[in-house]
Parts: structure tokens; sequence; C-alpha cells
């Protein structure tokens, strides 16, 4: 279903994009195009920092507060990314890109279970589960155009990031705790998915050569970030920050 | 003229001689170990035939859950068919052969087992000497062996409006032999409970909570007879219970301090058994634990009888034989008001060690299965290792102290608020202090027992031997000190008296043959000749208890407080208990002496007298079986002084007819 979700809001970002480039493209003033006037670019990279999803929650369990604390690390994930670039005016011009980073990840869970016959008796109980998240990121950006060096053409861009996150969250923990009750374990881990769109903003560097005509080969680096709150229900509200920095490479192609 | 003595005119049981025995049949008590390692193996090969004969039948056979491939068999002695009552005897093998066997073994038994009555007629008699209807299983016909010889006899339990009751009847002459309460009592008092949080483990049922635990491999189920002793009869009685029964709560919070602290007090002392000694419930094979709250309104104590106020509001028991399927159940009694007893009694349930001690006796029904009879050694024992693993069991939860909900040496201790007040209504404490005996009136030493009175008098005996060889110190009576292995190795005594008692003790077990049991675990747990031993065996030295080989006597007197003549301020208990030989009592004398020591006069019994007056644990008789007890009850003064002491000797023959004599101490009477 978040795959669903995600491929339909990738969908109308794309159709987004191509009205606001076939909008340019009506404008009458706008001289023949030359090479970096409108580039189209898709990437592949990793994304190779970012922050941890942590979450730190009580739900009841042998009629005391079992607190709960879940954190998934940031690792690295393989991102693609499209996006359009057009040249506005002389070296300043306005970028629209989308980015896609779906990952699912170990989550750790720390958790302190009370004794099911004594009171303030709470026993340890860790282990992991995993749990998906997915950023799909439309990135409307500011661009200097560089003058170009040969075939290499420089883009520095920023701007607004609009990031859809979907985050899966853990609600409660089964816990195994066979009688005499002195080794509970974690049998599973009951998850939800929540899911939010913040606004945020990135930073980023576009390298192109130009290795033919109208095509060549880039190079991307970014940084984005956006930060808002997910409602994960009776396990509370738990702060997600979307994005980090991205590198990828990919092909160009002007129009 | 000094009148010194009169013989208060008590019930006689039996007849006045040995009836239908051998004159040389006699028990003889078994307690040997890899110390005696001959006589070992020659009883090993005894112990094989009488099995092979079907003389010894295998009762149960359980792995050892401390030492390793070590096992524990139980075994019942039977005479052509016809079980003996307290003939049995367990046998501890390692991989390398036996290592111990302890027991009572009858020999040279010549008895007719011909019964004169047939069942049917039995259960009828059982159930008028009850004064009520027999329950359970068809009476029992057995061997029993008594004090002046063996008579076959008839087992039975019966119910009255108010208790069970345990019948032992003659299967020749249709007497009673013994008959007493099935309910193993412990008195106490209580109303309400001390605030203290706790989780109680429910079952959800039909949209409400039930006090039914299935959280612990053993059900634990708490009933609820809402003041309804009727009900609460009913349900020991082995009716099947029905929902309404069992306690409930609506949302789970339990309001019913009562209900509370049974139900949640029963699965810690489930927790206790397996966490300390590996042990699985009550019989180590996870049988369900039965209990029962509320048998009566806490408002209806002032129109209740004596007998309902002793047994269901001041009270708390175990019943072996009661509640679904005969499988034991526990009643706690409701407690009383200040208003009735002089100070707020705490319902039974509310203290933690009484709790342990009701439910021991499931462990000790189970394993050593402990004469039930009260007035015998094995009685005593029974109630001591009782009190034993209640306290045990308030150590392993409670912080020491002697505030509310702390656990002490003095059992019974929450009953009362403050703890171990003194009860007007019972003119002392509720409790017992295996610490110091005498500071509730109960005997530090051998000397001092009572086998004709209260098991609970006598079982300090045994529990002041235990917290000796865990915390030392001097015996009062003794002066003998005992290096004890200290309070943080407490788990070590805990654990040798529990294996003495679950896997080496038989069901007639002295206070001897415990001594040699507990000897024993402590080297099959720890190290021969090492501390545990040590504090073990000198805890027994300081207690008076030796090895029964030879005949004793103990004398315990109190004021007579209105049970004897007014002329007689005294009572004076007397125990003979024989050693490896029979012997026949030719007289007592009782020599006075006035408070500076000076003789005042002596006084002789002869057998006849002997036997009328010597009927407080077994039939009256001057014929007294080896490894018996016999005991009486009299009234003394010794005019013109108003305190002094009294010596009481015996002159008995042996089998053999060698002169056997032997004496009390000098017993206080002050």
């Amino acid at each position: 279903m978040a795959v669903t979700r995600s491929a339909f809001f990738v969908a109308s970002i794309v159709a987004l994009h191509a009205t606001v480039a076939g909008a340019q493209a009506r404008r009458p003033r706008t001289p023949p195009r030359k090479p970096g006037d409108l580039t189209v670019d898709v990437n592949v990279g990793a994304q190779v920092t970012g922050d941890d999803v942590t979450q730190q929650f009580s739900v009841a369990k042998n009629a005391e507060p079992a607190s709960i604390g879940v954190k998934q690390p940031f690792s690295a994930g393989m991102f693609i990314d499209a996006g359009v670039t057009v040249r506005a005016r002389r070296r300043l011009g306005f970028a629209i890109g989308v980015s896609v980073l779906p990952r699912e990840r170990d989550a750790a869970i720390a958790a302190s279970v009370p004794h099911p016959v004594f009171f303030n008796l709470p026993r340890a109980v860790n282990g992991t589960t995993r749990l998906s998240q997915s950023q799909t990121a439309v990135h409307l950006d500011a661009a200097y155009l560089a003058p170009p060096r040969g075939r290499l053409a420089l883009t520095l861009l920023g701007g607004v990031s609009i990031v859809h996150i979907e985050q899966a969250l853990v609600t409660d923990i089964n816990v195994s705790d066979p009688y005499p009750f002195d080794a509970p374990t974690l049998a599973s881990a009951v998850t939800t998915t929540a899911s939010t769109t913040p606004i945020g903003f990135n930073v980023g560097l576009d390298a192109t050569w130009r290795r033919w005509r109208r095509a060549g080969l880039g190079a991307l680096i970014r940084y984005s970030r956006a930060s808002t709150t997910l409602s994960a229900g009776v396990a509370g509200a738990t702060n997600v920050v979307a994005g980090g920095l991205q590198t990828g490479v990919g092909v160009r192609f002007d129009f | 003229m000094t009148r010194t003595l009169s013989v208060c005119a008590l019930v006689v049981l039996g007849t006045l001689s040995a009836r239908g025995a051998d004159a040389q049949a006699r028990p003889l008590a078994l307690a040997v170990t890899r110390a005696a390692l001959s006589d070992l193996r020659a009883w090993d090969v005894q112990v094989d035939r009488m099995v092979s004969d079907r003389d010894l039948r295998l009762r149960s056979s359980d792995r050892d859950p401390l030492v390793p491939a070590r096992q524990h068999q139980r075994f019942d002695q039977f005479y052509r068919g016809i079980r003996i009552v307290g003939g049995d005897l367990t046998r501890q093998t390692a991989p390398d052969g036996t290592v111990s066997l302890f027991g009572t073994i009858h020999s040279a038994i010549s008895l007719d087992t011909a019964p004169a009555y047939a069942i049917a007629d039995a259960a009828q008699r059982i159930a008028e000497a009850a004064g009520g209807m027999l329950v359970g299983s068809d009476p029992e016909l057995v061997i029993l062996p008594l004090s002046d010889g063996y008579h076959l006899a008839y087992i039975g339990n019966a119910f009255t409006d108010t208790e069970g009751v345990h019948v032992v009847l003659d299967a020749k002459s249709g007497a009673v032999l013994q008959k007493y309460s099935a309910f193993q009592n412990e008195v106490g008092t209580g109303t309400g409970t001390y605030g203290d949080p706790k989780k109680v483990s429910s079952t959800a049922s039909g949209g409400a909570f039930v006090a039914d635990d299935k959280l612990r491999p053993a059900e634990i189920t708490t009933y609820d007879a809402h003041g309804n002793l009727t009900r609460a009869i009913q349900l020991l009685a082995g009716a099947t219970p029905v929902p309404s029964d069992v306690a409930s709560s609506t949302n789970n919070t339990w309001s019913d301090t009562t209900v509370v602290d049974a139900h949640v007090y029963a699965g810690w002392y489930y927790d206790y058994l397996f966490k300390r000694f590996g042990r699985h419930g009550l019989d180590n094979r996870d049988l369900r634990m039965a209990i029962v709250t509320h048998s009566v309104r806490l408002a209806d104590i002032a129109r209740s009888s004596t007998a309902v106020i002793g047994t269901y509001y001041l009270n708390a028991f175990f019943c072996s034989t009661c509640g679904p399927n005969s499988r034991g159940e526990v009643v706690f009694g409701e407690g009383a008001p200040a208003s009735f007893a002089g100070v707020d009694v705490k319902p039974f349930s509310a203290a933690l060690d009484v709790v342990g001690h009701e439910l021991t006796h499931g462990v000790t029904a189970a394993s050593a299965n402990l004469n039930g009879f009260p007035f015998s050694e094995a009685g005593a024992l029974n109630e001591g290792f009782s009190d034993i693993f209640g306290i045990s069991t308030a150590f392993f939860y409670e912080a020491s102290g002697n505030g509310q909900l702390q656990a002490s040496y003095l059992q019974g201790k929450d009953l009362t608020s403050p703890p171990g007040a003194v009860v007007p209504i019972f003119r002392g404490p509720l409790t017992r202090s295996i610490s110091n005996p005498a500071s509730t009136g109960d005997p530090d030493h051998y000397t001092l027992r009572n086998i004709g009175g209260d098991p609970h008098f006598n079982s300090t005996i045994l529990s002041h031997a235990f917290y000796l060889a865990i915390e030392g110190g001097v015996n009062r009576t003794s002066r003998l000190a005992v290096q004890g292995v200290g309070s943080a190795n407490r788990d070590q005594i805990e654990k040798v008296f529990f294996r003495a008692l679950t896997a080496l003790l038989p069901s007639n077990a002295t206070f001897a043959l415990t001594r040699v049991a507990t000897i024993q675990a402590s080297r099959d747990l720890y190290a021969a000749g090492g501390a545990v031993e040590r504090a073990v065996t000198q805890a027994w030295d300081a207690v008076g208890v030796q090895e029964r080989t030879a005949p004793t006597a103990a004398g315990f007197a109190s004021p007579a407080a209105g049970s004897c003549p007014a002329a007689f301020p005294w009572t004076l208990w007397l125990t003979a208990s024989a050693g490896t030989s029979n012997l026949t009592l030719n007289a007592l004398q009782f020599d006075y002496f006035d408070g500076g020591g000076t003789a005042l006069n002596s006084e002789t019994l002869l057998p006849t007298q002997i036997a009328s007056n010597f009927t407080q644990c077994g039939p009256g008789s001057s014929r007294l079986l080896a490894q018996s007890d016999m005991c009486a009850r009299l009234c003394v003064n010794v005019e013109p002084a108003t305190s002094g002491s009294v010596t009481a000797t015996f002159f008995a023959a042996d089998d053999g007819n060698r002169p056997v004599t032997f004496s009390t101490p000098n017993v206080l009477l002050r």
C-alpha cells in the first residue's frame, strides 16, 4: 500500500514537471535554446548521511508501564532522482527534482518490561525488528548556472523540499515470558505505518560533462533536510528528520 | 502432710495390654547411610528382598532436583497384603548404588488380619464416631502400630458441620482408636491487610476476572464462599465448584484484601518452591492449589459457636483430602475485630509466613506424609517443617525486621496489629518464636517436649534447631553453642531441611530420625564434615535430640488455670519415649522438691495407674512399643511449698526382662 501511494505521488510530481516545463516552452520571448537552457537529469545514488529514527514510549504491561525504546539507525540507502533545470535569465534558473528513497532496516528495541508478579521489578528485553521507511521528495530550487569550462558545467541549487515520509513505527511489543519469568525475550513487534509531508530545504551542486551534443553525464551532490512529527497512536508522537547528504550520478539531456 | 499428686480422671482409650501382637514384634527405626557402608549394603539387600516378596511396595520414584543423577524412592510396608500405617521407607540412589535408607520397618508381626466387620459397616461406624457423614473413598483396612502394640484397624474421613474428622476404628472390637481433626490448623488473628499493592494473577471470564492463576505451571484457584459456611464446607467436602464460587473482580482491580493476599501469597509460595528447591508445586507435579476465603462473615462472629470461631475465624488450615478430587484445600480464617478479640486480628491470609505454613502441609502430605496423628513426634515435625518453610518464604521475599510485612523468626507476626501482639481472648500471642521459643511459651529442647499436647507446641524443637543452624547462638536450656552458617547462607540450611522432608523422611519420622536425615542431606548437598553439616549437627545437639536408641522421658509443667482441682495448681505433662526395645513399665515414681531443692516426698504409680493415666497420645497401657511414645496429663502440687520441682522416674523391663530405668529432668513448678 505504501509503495502504491509513493508511486502515485511520484507520478503526480512528474506530471507537474511536465506542466511547468511546457509553460516555459511556450514563453514567447524565449530565444532558441542552447545546451543548458533546459536540462533533464536522471540520477541514481546513495544517501550517505541522515538521522536515526527513534521512539520512546510506554505501554501498560503486567499492570505497570513498560518503557519501550526503538532506534532505527541511519544507514546508507540507494535513491533515484529525476529533475529538470531551466535557465531563466543569464546564469539564473530554476529546477525541479524528485527523489525517491525506499528503505527497510533493522530497528533495535530496548524495553523494560514489568515483572508479572512483583511491582518495581522490570526486566530488560532487547531485540530487533524490521521497519520500512520511504522518503519521496520534491525539490523546488533556484539554480545558478556557472559559466561552462569546456564541456563541464556546474549548477548550484538551493530551495525548498517537500518530502512525503512513510515510516513504520512500533506501537507495542509481544514478549515471551516463560516461567519463572526470569528471562523474557522479544517475540515480535507490533507496528503501524505513519505518513506526513513536511517542507524543508535543500542545497546541491550538479556537475555535467557534456560528452555528446545533447546529452552528457553528470554527478549530483545534495543535502536536504525536513523535520516533522509522526503519530504512532498509542505509542505517541515521534520526531522524524528526513533527508541527508545524497550523492548520485546519472545522465543529462539537453533540450 | 504434703499431698503431692493427684491423678485426674481422663479418657482411657483401648485396653491396658498389648493386643493381638506377638510380644517380640517391634518397629525398627532405619537410618543407614554410607557412613556405615556394610550396614547399608545389608539393608539394601533386605529391602530388595522385601520388595520382591511384596512386603514393600513402591509408592513413588522421583528424580532429585538438586543433586544430579540421584533418585528417591518411597515404599510402603504391607503385612499379608494390608498396609502398615507408618511402615514406610525412603531409598536414595546414585549411579554407583544406594546412598541412604530412612524409615520404619516392622518385624515379627503376628496378627490375625480378618476384620470382625465389613467395610460398609466400618463406614457407618466412622460416620457415627465423627458425628457426621463419611467423605472420600471407602475406609481402608490397615495395621496400626500404637504404643501398646499392633491393631487391625479401619481408617476413614468424615465431615461434621464444622470440620473434617479423621477416625481410626479397631477392626476387631470396633473401638475408636484415634479421632482427630483432619484440618491442620494454624491459630492466628487479623482483619484487613496492610495496604501493600500486589499483583493478582487472574483469568478473564464472562466479562469479569476470576482469581484463577494460569500464569504459573500449577493452577491456583481462590474461592470466595461469600460468608456462606455451608457452601464452604461443601467445597471442602469435594463439591464441584461453580463459577460463582471463584473470587472475582469486575475490572481486575481487586479490592478484597483477603482474597488478594491469599491468592498472591499462594503464587509466591509456588515460586519459592521452584526457585529455591526446583520443586514443581506441592506434589512436585504441579498439583492445583485450591484456597477458600470468606467461609464466614466477620459481622457474624459474635453469634458464632466456639467451634466455628476456632475453625473459620481465628484459624487457618490445610486439609489434604478436601476439595475437588480430594487433592487438598487451604482455608484462611476471617480474623476478628478488636471489639471481639481485644486486638485487631487480621484475616489469616494477611501473613505470608502463615500462607507458607499451610501450603507446606501440602508439600508434606505429598512427600514425607508425616503422621497426621497430631499427638506424635511426626505430628510435631509436620508443624515444625511448616513453620520453617513459612518463615523461609517470608525471608525469601521480605526484608528482615520486626515490622509489618517484614520477615522474622516470629511465625504469624503479621496476624495482629501491632505485629505479634498479645490477643486477650487467647491470653497470649498467636505467634511462635523459633529463635527464642520460650518467649512464646514453646519448648527449645527435647526434654521439654509434650507429645500428648498441641503439635504446634512441640514443633519448635525442630524449628529452633533450624534457626540455630542458620543464625547460630546458644540454646537457653542446654547452654550448648552452635556455629551457624549465617543468614547470608540460609538457603543451605533451607535446602538441607527441605531435602530431609521431601526425599528422606518416612511418615512416622521422629526427631531422632530427622536429625540423621538432615545430617545426611547436608552430606548430599555440601561437603561432608563441612560448615553446613557441622551447623546442623551442633543445632541438633543443642536442642537435645540424639539418635533414639535408649528410652527417654520429658516433663513440662504449666499453671493448671482451672483445668485441675483447686488444690492442685500445676498441670504436669509427661512423655515417655521408647528406644530400640519394647518396654513393660512396672512403676513410675515422682520425687518432689521445694523451691530450695529440698526433697519433699515421693509417690509411685503402679502399672494399672500408669495405664489409666497415660492416654494422651495413645491407648492407655503399661506396655510401650519400641520407637513409640506414651503421654499423660497430671495435676500436681508441692504443698506446703508454693513452688518447687518434680522428677519422674520410670522403672521398666525390656523384652528380655532386663531392667531399664529412665527419668525426666527436674521439672520446675513455678
